[in-house]
């Protein structure tokens, strides 16, 4: 799948070497998800993630007796998914679609095989989701905040 | 005693007298707050004003409160303000009824870069009741849409109760030449869009950071955070304006009482650009 045009308006592919991306090009599998489709459901196994290329997604989570809790929403250029490459590997949110979605579409094992016989790429998607798990951490603070309910 | 304000080049003859106003209609936006639609009662000329400058509201018995004009510039002959009730003087501005008259001093302080910006892309990013001393910024770049590269508007609220001007954002959100983008903290039942801060919204934003002005309103961590991000993606400091908020009093510069280091917000903001200010914001106890 061609993502040349995601290469410098994405920040996934920030640093990223010339043939790290390629790679991830290669694999990458073009999905097409209608308003509302789940595309991984919380406690199921994480074997795989994505960029979004359009579209909205939903990180939501639920509990007995109350509607889902979205805690965020992804959009175009975002990576969504990093169970994948964490312990116990399975998904912690449900993720689903509230627009059409364009997404691209990556086999988690492909990629950790390949990690394990080229460290630079290994480094790069440890690099990704680090910088990722810290934005949205960094994020989900500021949620914690609430900084537009306070005074000043 | 004469003060020329620095956006709009206006002198006034008495800065510290008040003028009377009437208020000629009141809307409830969200739970606590209110929109005051104002004109001048005593006979005298409209209050031109520069988007981002904001008038001394006296509420006669209660006391003085800053409040940024939410109005079009446009349109001088009703002043709006949009108010949060957060306070003493605050909650008797949101009851404040039609036929109601109050004191009103200025306008004061410095303007977006509306004007200076033409020819460029314009990002606006506002936070909560930030969004109301954009507004005339945004009424005035969408009035004059053809000098402008892209406008994009990332808008940041609570919850989708806390979202104001939902006509308007509507308006905005369903035009081909604005990138509008909403996100609430906490979503409801019926909130179909995105939840979250507003910083991954921007990350969507197409805009050379070159060619782009960006006008940040809101909570002062909010601004630093998306401001050095803004900077990270690669637009100059210098291109990024903020406004600040401190404890506005005299409104002139006189009192001291809105010191930011060498600067008085009321004098030399609140509009600011990012890089005059950038190492004092975020420093404890200032």
């Amino acid at each position: 799948m061609n993502l040349d045009q995601w290469r410098t308006t994405s920040s996934v592919f920030e640093d990223m070497a010339d043939e790290h991306f390629e790679f991830l090009s290669s694999i990458a599998v073009a999905k097409e998800a209608d308003a509302g489709e789940a595309l991984f459901r919380v406690n199921t196994p994480a074997d795989r993630f994505y960029l979004v290329l359009s579209g909205t997604v939903a990180l939501r989570i639920s509990g007995p007796g109350a509607p889902p809790i979205v805690i965020q929403t992804v959009g175009e250029g975002a990576l969504l998914g990093l169970s994948w490459h964490i312990p116990p590997y399975r998904w912690q949110w449900t993720a689903e679609t509230i627009t059409e979605s364009r997404l691209a579409e990556f086999d988690a094992n492909v990629v950790l095989s390949e990690c394990e016989a080229d460290e630079g790429l290994d480094n790069a998607m440890l690099r990704i989701i680090a910088h990722e798990s810290g934005r949205r951490l960094q994020n989900v603070r500021m949620q914690l905040l609430d900084l537009y309910g306070r005074q000043a | 005693m004469t003060l020329t304000t620095p956006a709009s080049g206006t002198t006034i003859a008495e800065p510290m007298v008040l003028r009377p106003f009437e208020v000629t209609a009141t809307r409830q936006e969200t739970h606590d707050t209110w929109t005051i639609d104002l004109r001048a009662a005593d006979g005298g000329p409209d209050l031109a004003f520069s988007p981002g400058q904001f008038t001394m509201m006296y509420i006669f018995g209660v006391g003085e409160v800053p409040l940024s004009i939410a109005g079009d510039p446009a349109r001088p002959q009703t002043l709006i303000h949009t108010v949060r009730a957060v306070g003493a003087v605050t909650n008797a501005v949101c009851a404040l009824t039609q036929g109601s008259v109050i004191g009103i001093r200025g306008p004061y302080g410095s303007a977006w870069p509306v004007d200076t910006s033409t020819g460029r892309d314009m990002v606006i990013v506002a936070g909560g009741i930030g969004l109301a001393p954009v507004r005339p910024a945004i009424h005035t770049i969408l009035a004059n849409r053809d000098s402008y590269g892209s406008v994009s508007i990332v808008y940041g609220s609570r919850t989708p109760d806390d979202l104001l001007y939902t006509d308007e954002i509507r308006e905005w959100k369903g035009r081909f030449d604005v990138n509008m983008q909403v996100t609430v903290d906490r979503d409801d039942k019926e909130w179909m869009g995105d939840v979250g801060v507003v910083t991954p919204l921007i990350n969507r934003l197409s805009f050379d950071v070159n060619h782009a002005a960006a006008i940040i309103c809101g909570p002062e961590i909010m601004m630093r955070v998306v401001a050095k991000d803004l900077a990270r993606r690669g637009m100059p400091t210098s291109d990024i304006y903020v406004s600040l908020e401190r404890n506005v009093k005299c409104g002139i510069g006189y009192c001291g009482h809105c010191q930011i280091g060498a600067s008085f917000i009321c004098k030399d903001g609140p509009v600011v650009a990012y890089d005059e200010v950038a190492d004092r914001l975020g420093m404890e106890e200032l």
